[in-house]
């Protein structure tokens, strides 16, 4: 595989990143989509500013972070929708999905500022530094707030257990 | 659990914890089960997050123009990545003297000679951020490093894991030098390693390695000036090195290059 192949293959498993983030941020596909285009539009025209070298992935998810935070009003942010995952191409585990389901509906009761950070680490490509770097706050607030919300996700998750345990009693 | 508390664990799930932070976080959930519910529901839920922002972007048809605007950034990103013209025809004459005065190439003897490329105008993100290091940590002698004597050797197992490739600490004994201690560094290139080592006479050396970027080509040893301090850097396929000290003391130039036929 030659560099250019190598990059496009990268670059497509950065773009279905971005994708899953372009989607909590504004909970509907179509906006989600258009997010990601402008975020690649963004890119080529700053190509020249990208430092090679310096982390790709990063520098995308900030380009399409500072989009949506700075054009927040073009981009349709559905408030009213909620991040529901697609019908399963195969069979797969109802009670498995059901808890999927609820844990992204405990995400969607959170503020953003609590939200991205949980986000952009449960991707499992980012450390706390490159997180803090994307979402262009100080280490220690990363820190704070991805503890605060997970803490709030724990208690939403522990409430939707106890609700569920009623019912069944 | 204190908010701080929380906070550790948080660290401690995420893998972002050194060996002893994380050894202290074991010991406290083993002895205190409340806590011990509480981190096995952050690691459920940050599962269950994980595969569910899999599952959302999974299927769905391809869109076209987003491949198509995939396409032309990977074209414009591979231009930026491919290695410009050489330095002595084109940033001499683009950029005229300038750059002599930031940052000048010294000559580096027969190795240098037999291996030299041209180079583009500007010395790699990790040399600076390494030469920046080693003025602020390996060359003070008061402040204790991080990692000493015995737990040297965790610490590179840590290391590596943070870096994403194996990284050791080299034996500089032939130069009379002894790893004194070692630093992860969080750089905006990304983690750093750190090892620091002393000659006979007490001088200061660093040898910092971080990542190789899997787009960037591999370069030969370049050695250059700052001053008072000289840089030995070059790839390989798996890390970027940094050796620096100071000028008049042990050659960097001769340790760098000894290290390049070693690793």
């Amino acid at each position: 595989m030659d560099g250019r192949e190598e990059l496009e293959r990268r670059l497509t498993d950065y773009v279905t990143s971005l994708r899953r983030y372009a989607l909590v941020l504004t909970r509907d596909r179509d906006a989600a989509e258009d997010l990601v285009q402008e975020t690649l539009t963004k890119a080529i025209a700053a190509a020249e500013s990208w430092q090679p070298g310096s982390d790709m992935r990063v520098w995308l998810f900030r380009i399409m972070h500072n989009t949506h935070v700075s054009d927040r009003r073009r981009h349709r942010v559905r408030e009213d929708a909620k991040l529901l995952l697609p019908e399963p191409v195969q069979e797969s585990d109802p009670t498995r999905r059901l808890e999927l389901q609820q844990v992204l509906d405990a995400l969607d009761q959170l503020p953003e500022a609590h939200r991205l950070p949980i986000v952009l680490v449960a991707l499992k490509e980012m450390s706390y530094a490159d997180a803090a770097r994307t979402l262009d706050v100080p280490l220690g607030t990363f820190y704070s707030r991805l503890g605060r919300g997970r803490e709030a996700l724990r208690k939403i998750m522990n409430g939707v257990k106890s609700t569920k345990l009623k019912l069944v009693v | 659990m204190t908010h701080t508390a929380t906070i550790d664990v948080n660290a401690y799930l995420d893998g972002e914890l050194g060996p002893e932070e994380a050894a202290e976080i074991e010991a406290r959930l083993a002895r205190d089960s409340e806590a011990r519910i509480r981190f096995e529901a952050l690691a459920r839920h940050k599962d269950h997050l994980g595969e569910a922002l899999t599952e959302l972007a999974a299927s769905g048809p391809v869109n076209l123009k987003t491949a198509r605007l995939e396409k032309r950034l990977a074209a414009a990103l591979h231009r930026r990545m491919s290695p410009r013209r050489s330095f002595a025809s084109v940033a001499w004459i683009r950029h005229g003297f300038q750059i002599a005065a930031s940052c000048a190439l010294v000559a580096f003897g027969w190795w240098g000679h037999a291996n030299w490329s041209p180079r583009s105008s500007a010395v790699p993100a990790y040399v600076s951020e390494a030469v920046g290091a080693h003025r602020v940590f390996a060359e003070d002698m008061v402040q204790p490093v991080e990692f000493t004597g015995a737990a040297l050797a965790g610490a590179t197992e840590w290391f590596s894991n943070k870096i994403g490739t194996e990284v050791t600490a080299p034996d500089l004994s032939d130069f009379d030098m002894t790893l004194v201690g070692a630093r992860l560094l969080g750089t905006r290139e990304g983690p750093m390693a750190q090892f620091i080592y002393e000659d006979a006479l007490g001088e200061r050396y660093s040898l910092t390695l971080a990542r190789h970027p899997d787009d960037t080509p591999i370069a030969p040893l370049q050695v250059i000036d700052y001053p008072e301090r000289e840089a030995g850097y070059w790839n390989t396929p798996n890390l970027d090195f940094t050796f620096v000290g100071r000028k008049g003391g042990t050659s960097v130039e001769d340790v760098a290059a000894t290290l390049v036929e070693r690793i």
